[in-house]
């Protein structure tokens, strides 16, 4: 029974052969077309999934509800078997446009015409993450450091994959044909495939190790988080209630990843307070990873996300904006008139061989405007990290790199700019960016750790526990069970 | 009393108690601390934003309906005796 004048219910109805809360049983051309598209995406799943896993048990949490307060639920289950489904938050009636040409406007509930090409665009650009990412993390299982490190793994990835089924929904139900073709091609595009790759760069590096795994969710997922949270405030009502949902599972992807890099520099300090060492060898000769390459690993994977923001200046994050399409983050909570017609910008930018500010026009902007609120928390998350090495008592501190710092996208592409914001020669950057950035020889050394750890309550030597069970025991719950 | 310390916080922050409360005798990390609830739980129940979570946290603090033991990211988060009370 529904609970929405659109069919949408707070409670997901798992009775169905694809569970969901948006009345799909009343639709069944929809169903129909789901359907036929369901045994493909298990196949994607099959094929591109975590390696060698469908015969685990894991202790998956399952959404059962979108309401926050209540919406989760835990048990063993086979990943084939998870119910990936469609889940909206509710509507709610009155909801107006609130920015752009069409404030104050009824929200949508279907795409209006001028926007289709646009919408579907954005929809096709954030989906292409959802599978890219479950392809780039294939092989991690392999080299798990335990088996809750094993099950969160398992969890983001059923969740990455349910994201992709909130956008190939949207494509079906709101964009005919070319939607069903776009839902088609997400199944067929590849991470890393030269031929056939994902639409974003940083979607096709693999994933090699934990430490990059991380690294990833903890930068490059928080990127999602942002590009979800501007889709969120969108005038297109279906994509807005898709993605607030979407929001909430990705909340805890982001505390695996800070709460992975916070447990291996934990181990860190521990080992440098115990054997009162510094020297990043001596560090690496005791089975961890020294704070330095710690460091490069930060440097690299902040760098390479800020490139998925786009080009600081953007006549396309503009017309979106107008539009109604995509917002800025918070723009709820944003007191100003919602239209940026009239407001500059503040940009970084290289002119005449120096760094420069210069004032744009805000519409324009809204990438870099985006990308700043980005750092602005992941600095928060920094200041987080940098509390463990403060209380053993080690001087070192992780730092942000400068924005302009390894740049491929943007006014900084093809400028040298080192972590602290110089601008280097060409000669210069070869000379020290080794330094900067993690070598072959890091992701060597960092591989050479990852050994398998499946034994309950047993973790790798290189990262700590996740709490501290009674006594100081490591916990022992059996996450995954091997059958 | 309980009462009365709830209305010193903020809705959201009302929001994350309740959840607290029930990752105590609940959650899914095994096994812990008797009544205790950890992050990895409490952020899978509710779906917060770590940074967002951290704030709501020192509310409940100040507002003496919790206690946090241990270290960031090792907290062992667990009602004060009074809130426990009051809540049989």
């Amino acid at each position: 029974m529904a609970d929405q004048p659109d069919g949408t219910q707070q409670a997901i109805d798992y009775s169905q052969h694809i569970p969901n809360n948006v009345d799909l049983a009343n639709d069944r051309t929809l169903q129909r077309a789901l359907e036929r598209w369901q045994p493909a995406f298990l196949n994607w799943w099959d094929e591109t999934g975590p390696a060698n896993t469908n015969n685990l048990q894991v202790y998956l949490r399952t959404a059962v509800s979108v309401d926050r307060d209540g919406w989760a639920n835990f048990g063993y289950v086979r990943m084939p078997e998870y119910r990936w489904g469609i889940f909206l938050t509710p509507r709610d009636e009155n909801r107006k446009i609130h920015f752009g040409d069409h404030k104050n406007e009824q929200a949508w509930q279907d795409v209006p015409g001028e926007y289709r090409s646009p919408l579907r665009r954005i929809i096709v650009t954030q989906g292409d993450t959802e599978p890219a990412s479950v392809e780039q993390q294939r092989l991690l299982g392999a080299t798990c450091p335990s088996l809750y490190d094993l099950r969160n793994l398992f969890q983001v990835n059923v969740e990455e994959g349910r994201h992709l089924w909130a956008m190939v929904y949207l494509l079906h139900r709101y964009f005919g044909r070319d939607g069903r073709e776009e839902a088609e091609a997400l199944l067929q595009r590849r991470s890393g495939d030269a031929n056939n790759p994902r639409i974003l760069t940083a979607f096709n590096e693999r994933t090699s190790h934990w430490l990059a795994y991380y690294m990833f969710t903890f930068f490059t997922d928080r990127d999602g988080k942002f590009q979800l949270a501007a889709l969120a405030e969108s005038a297109f009502d279906p994509l807005a209630r898709t993605t607030k949902f979407m929001l909430t599972e990705e909340a805890h992807h982001m505390f695996v990843g800070e709460s992975g890099v916070a447990r291996v520099l934990q181990r860190t300090c521990e080992i440098m307070r115990e054997q009162n060492m510094t020297d990043p060898s001596q560090v690496r000769a005791q089975g961890v990873i020294d704070l330095e390459t710690l460091q490069r690993f930060v440097n690299f994977h902040c760098s390479v996300t800020l490139d998925l923001f786009g080009s600081e200046v953007s006549s396309n994050a503009a017309s979106f904006y107008t539009g109604g399409l995509k917002g800025r983050y918070g723009e709820t909570n944003i007191t100003d008139n919602h239209a940026l017609s009239n407001d500059s910008y503040a940009i970084q930018e290289i002119s005449d061989g120096a760094m420069v500010n210069r004032q744009v026009p805000a519409l324009t902007a809204l990438n870099a405007r985006l990308r700043d609120d980005y750092i602005r928390e992941i600095q928060a998350g920094l200041d987080r990290w940098n509390r463990i090495p403060e209380r053993f008592g080690i001087p070192f501190r992780l730092t942000l790199p400068h924005v302009g710092f390894h740049r491929k996208i943007g006014s900084f592409a093809g400028h040298f700019i080192s972590p602290d914001g110089r601008l280097l020669s060409r000669e210069d950057w070869e000379s020290q960016s080794a330094g900067w950035l993690p070598s072959d020889r890091d992701h060597e050394f960092v591989g050479s750790l990852m050994g398998r750890v499946v034994e309950p309550g047993k973790f790798a030597n290189w990262i700590a526990p996740p709490v501290r069970g009674i006594n100081n025991l490591p916990i022992e719950f059996e996450y995954v069970r091997f059958n | 009393m309980i009462y009365d310390r709830l209305q010193t916080v903020s809705v959201p922050a009302r929001k994350l108690f309740a959840v607290i409360v029930h990752e105590v005798h609940h959650g899914p990390l095994h096994p812990k601390r008797e009544g205790t609830a950890t992050p990895p739980e409490i952020l899978e129940a509710c779906g917060l934003d770590v940074g967002e979570f951290y704030i709501l946290l020192d509310m409940l603090t100040q507002a003496g309906l919790i206690g946090v033991s241990s270290s960031y990211p090792f907290e062992e988060i667990r009602l004060t005796p009074e809130a426990k009370d009051a809540l049989g």
